[in-house]
């Protein structure tokens, strides 16, 4: 039974990795044909894909079995094996479907999003090859396997962020996030270095064997550090709202729902090595309420309607990252789940809207929306109230429960009130895009030309939005939780939540109500430039670390260095301690024939008396 | 004289028809650095000296203001203005648009540090040194209030603490005459 | 040391004394060297005949041989730097100027 279950299983994997690879390869065969369109190729193949791995889903119902398959031999030396090996367990049999799905509908509104683009298959071959970088990493059971699915879809995302790289804006954007994910890197190269070097392995069950002890701490920072540089956690955190640069589908698809949580991924995989490690623990407890409530902050102020869903999405990450730091990975994961369809929907709405607002971004030049585009309008807020955590939403499932375990927790009183805070500061900030996306009169330019008759882009969102009703329940229902989840709690923790969001809901309401009253007409204060201007993080980071790298360059490597002392202890001093020398001996060298034979005559004269004397 | 000697042959070796040879030479001599013409002249003391170092750099007097002579080699260089390309107006006919610059316009001695995609020296609404505090107020408040955070941890008991003995009815100084209400925390 | 090893090696000195120590005329330079020459002439005839070696006797006759071609190279200087310079009196002789 066993076997039959790896057998299914790793030849479902294949299957999907080389199902999402055909239309790539398909369009290297038939790329000269004007009229091939990858895009019906992709679409066929992610719905293949996701069915396939639903039959897994089924299969690993059936028989839940934790289980890792290798299937061949990569390299074999002496001291060091690895193997091609992949693992079925709750999270990749359960995220697959997930992101294949979300793929899937993002794909499909893609083709009316970017059907103007002239490089739209080249488009749709990215978004293939970072599905299956993420297939990779997803089911990896060796940490290169993993290393290779999370640097391709850095590359990926580089390259799609970039994607309209006429913009200077699209590429100091694609450069950073770069350039973050790069440092992140770093700390999964380090992390890999030490298990290789410390447990001779690769294979992350056999690192769980490691002894729980202090040294183990050091490869765990170098783990969390990749985690902050790919989830955009604080510190590294800037690259994700710049990466609103690239295409809607774009950000929808990997700044939201699928790239950016490899990171969290990557912690929920590795663990059982920090289960009973405190300090670790608590670090990424503090990093994950500080990235949220962080973000949360930002996106209050922000006018770019892809910015605010992105400071929502880091927001988001940080809640993650805090159900890590509470040791239940398994609610970090649901949360992964269930963000992914909410957030990838609500993505795709504000693409819509910006679409048929030809590309207007600013929700101060919105509003009215609803009137305009009612399927497209209740979309987002259905995604919206998912976000907020409304009961029974997708979103409430994981949310709440995240808030419940952590207020039922003994943990760092801080880390909960930012926690609180940020959940209150999310229903602010949907209230706001509601309130200037959809509500109120049009503040849009006059000629309209927005429609929803294109069924492709409706469709996605329809299934998308029912997908954000249902799932929550349904995956809570799936998962079992190994770990035992909170029960009792008095009332007013368990309804904490929900009392913060709606005072948040309800101060927010009564702001915007005001806000069009012009009761006292004030230039913005200072906590408004604060958050407006994302902390003045990216501000000072961006200019200041250049500054002193370059100026340091420039003083010490350049001019001090370079053009000073390796001039004077290289050239300039074989030329001045020769100089000399070859005077002295040019100066002598006159080619005078008289005097050197009167000298010659002289050494001879002396030599010979010498030689007499010592012969006789 | 050998070195006239040795300067024709070599000389006569750059000019013969072997390219390798000759450029070979032609990057050792670019090796040693720039050529005597492309360095900066002597540093001007004399306003006329000014004037011409000023029209030599393509600048108005006014503008003109060369280096400090503390022996840094900078001669008559000006000194201009740390400002970066980011930061000069987008929307005047520049020569070279991509990179914000005119021809013959002089170049800033660290020129390479304030291209466009390097430090970035265009004004914030925010004063800089504000900035700096309020950012590092920021996140010096939050690692505190997190040490604080640590030190008192949130804990909500879910009942009231229990003890044996009649949940300490002696020693709270219960009556020892009175037999106290029996407490049961639990149930076999 | 015979009377004829003393003549010739006392003219060998004296002609080499006498073209370092006398400097004005070329001509004379060139006399000291034809009588050094004659001298080392001199010298390899007496190795070869004290020796009894037949087979030496041929090279006084060489070494006469390219005497004669020194000789001859030396009036062809002599006379170009007659024509040069009008005199053969030289300041100094110098190998990189004339």
């Amino acid at each position: 039974m066993k076997l039959f279950y790896a057998c299914s299983a790793s030849t479902c994997v294949v299957l999907i990795l080389l199902l999402l690879l055909y239309p790539v390869i398909l369009s290297f065969i038939r790329s000269k044909s004007p009229k091939f369109e990858i895009y019906y190729h992709s679409v066929i193949a992610l719905g293949l894909s996701f069915y396939i791995s639903m039959m897994l889903l089924l299969l690993s119902l059936i028989l839940p079995i934790n289980m890792t398959v290798t299937i061949l031999p990569w390299t074999n030396t002496d001291v060091f094996d690895m193997d091609i090996s992949l693992q079925f367990d709750l999270y990749s049999v359960m995220f697959m479907p997930v992101a294949l799905y979300v793929t899937w509908q993002i794909l499909e509104f893609a083709y009316t999003y970017m059907h103007a683009d002239p490089q739209i298959n080249r488009f749709f071959k990215y978004l293939l090859i970072f599905m299956t970088a993420m297939i990779i990493f997803v089911t990896a059971n060796n940490l290169l396997q993993l290393f290779i699915g999370w640097e391709i879809m850095g590359i990926m995302s580089f390259l799609l962020i970039g994607w309209w790289h006429g913009r200077a804006d699209a590429n100091i954007a694609a450069l950073q996030a770069m350039i973050y994910n790069r440092v992140g890197d770093i700390g999964l190269i380090y992390a890999m270095a030490w298990f290789a070097i410390i447990h001779n392995s690769w294979d992350i069950q056999h690192i769980f064997q490691l002894p729980q002890n202090e040294k183990i701490n050091l490869p765990l920072i170098a783990l969390i550090i990749a985690a902050t540089g790919k989830s955009a956690q604080f510190s590294l955190h800037p690259w994700l709202p710049s990466a609103m640069e690239g295409p809607t589908p774009v950000s929808a698809l990997l700044h939201s729902s699928t790239m950016v949580v490899a990171g969290i991924f990557l912690l929920v995989r590795m663990n059982p090595l920090m289960e009973f490690n405190p300090t670790i623990l608590t670090i990424c407890l503090c990093l994950g309420a500080l990235t949220t409530f962080f973000s949360a902050l930002c996106a209050l102020t922000q006018n770019d309607i892809k910015k605010i869903v992105a400071f929502s999405t880091s927001s988001q990450l940080g809640l993650m990252m805090v159900a890590i730091g509470l040791n239940q990975p398994d609610l970090a994961f649901l949360h992964i789940c269930t963000h992914a369809f909410f957030k990838a929907l609500l993505f795709l709405c504000s693409g819509s809207f910006i679409h048929s607002l030809n590309g207007e971004q600013d929700i101060r030049k919105m509003g009215g929306m609803l009137y305009l585009m009612p399927i497209t309008s209740s979309c987002f807020t259905l995604s919206i109230l998912s976000l907020m955590g409304v009961p029974f939403m997708t979103g409430f499932f994981s949310k709440d429960t995240i808030l419940e375990a952590m207020s039922a927790s003994y943990v760092n009183i801080w880390a909960i009130t930012l926690t609180l805070m940020a959940t209150s500061f999310t229903a602010v900030y949907s209230l706001r895009l509601i309130f200037f996306v959809l509500m109120g009169r049009p503040r849009t330019k006059p000629v309209s030309t927005m429609n929803e008759h294109d069924p492709y882009a409706i469709k996605p969102l329809v299934r998308l939005a029912v997908a954000s009703i249902i799932t929550g329940c349904l995956l809570v229902h799936y998962m079992v939780p190994p770990k035992m989840p909170v029960i009792t709690m008095p009332p007013i923790l368990k309804l904490a939540a929900l009392i913060v969001s709606l005072i948040g809901f309800v101060i927010a309401l009564g702001l915007a109500f005001m806000a069009n009253k012009q009761l006292k007409p004030k230039p913005p204060s200072g906590p408004h430039h604060f958050s407006n201007m994302l902390g003045f993080f990216p501000t000072i980071i961006h200019r200041f670390i250049p500054k002193i790298i370059l100026t340091m360059a420039q003083k010490i490597a350049s001019k001090m260095i370079d053009q000073t002392w390796l001039k004077k202890t290289g050239p300039k001093a074989a030329s001045n301690i020769n100089k000399p020398l070859a005077t002295t001996t040019s100066n002598v060298q006159r080619g005078m024939i008289k005097p050197y034979i009167t000298l010659f005559l002289l050494t001879l004269t002396i030599a010979g008396i010498l030689v007499y004397f010592t012969i006789f | 004289m050998a070195g006239v000697g040795f300067r024709r042959w070599a000389q006569a070796l750059s000019k013969g028809r072997r390219p390798g040879v000759s450029a070979l030479l032609a990057g050792c001599r670019a090796a040693s650095g720039i050529s005597k013409d492309t360095l900066p002249g002597p540093y001007p003391r004399t306003p006329e000296e000014r004037a011409a170092a000023a029209k030599k750099y393509n600048l108005r007097v006014e503008d003109y203001e060369p280096y400090p002579d503390d022996g840094e080699g900078c001669g008559d260089y000006p000194k201009l203005p740390d400002i970066s390309q980011q930061e000069r107006d987008p929307w005047y006919q520049w020569d070279h648009p991509d990179l914000r610059r005119n021809w013959g316009e002089p170049m800033h001695w660290d020129f390479d540090m304030f291209i466009r995609n390097r430090v970035d020296t265009s004004p914030s609404p925010v004063p800089w040194s504000s900035m700096c505090k309020q950012l590092f107020g920021f996140i010096g408040f939050m690692l505190f209030m997190f040490y604080v955070g640590e030190k008192f941890k949130f804990y909500l008991p879910v009942a009231p603490k229990q003890y044996p003995y009649n949940n300490l009815y002696l020693e709270k100084g219960g009556d020892p005459e009175k037999q106290p209400e029996e407490v049961k925390n639990f149930e076999i | 040391m015979t009377p004829v090893h003393f003549a010739f090696s006392s003219a060998f000195m004296l002609s080499l004394s006498g073209l370092a120590f006398y400097r004005t005329h070329l001509l004379s330079a060139f006399l000291c060297l034809e009588g050094m020459m004659l001298s080392l002439f001199i010298a390899i005839s007496l190795w070869a005949l004290q020796l009894d070696t037949t087979g030496f006797l041929t090279s006084p006759v060489l070494l006469l041989a390219f005497s004669a071609c020194e000789a001859s190279a030396g009036l062809a200087l002599l006379v170009a730097t007659a024509r040069t310079h009008g005199t053969d009196r030289l300041q100094n002789l110098n190998l990189f100027q004339c």
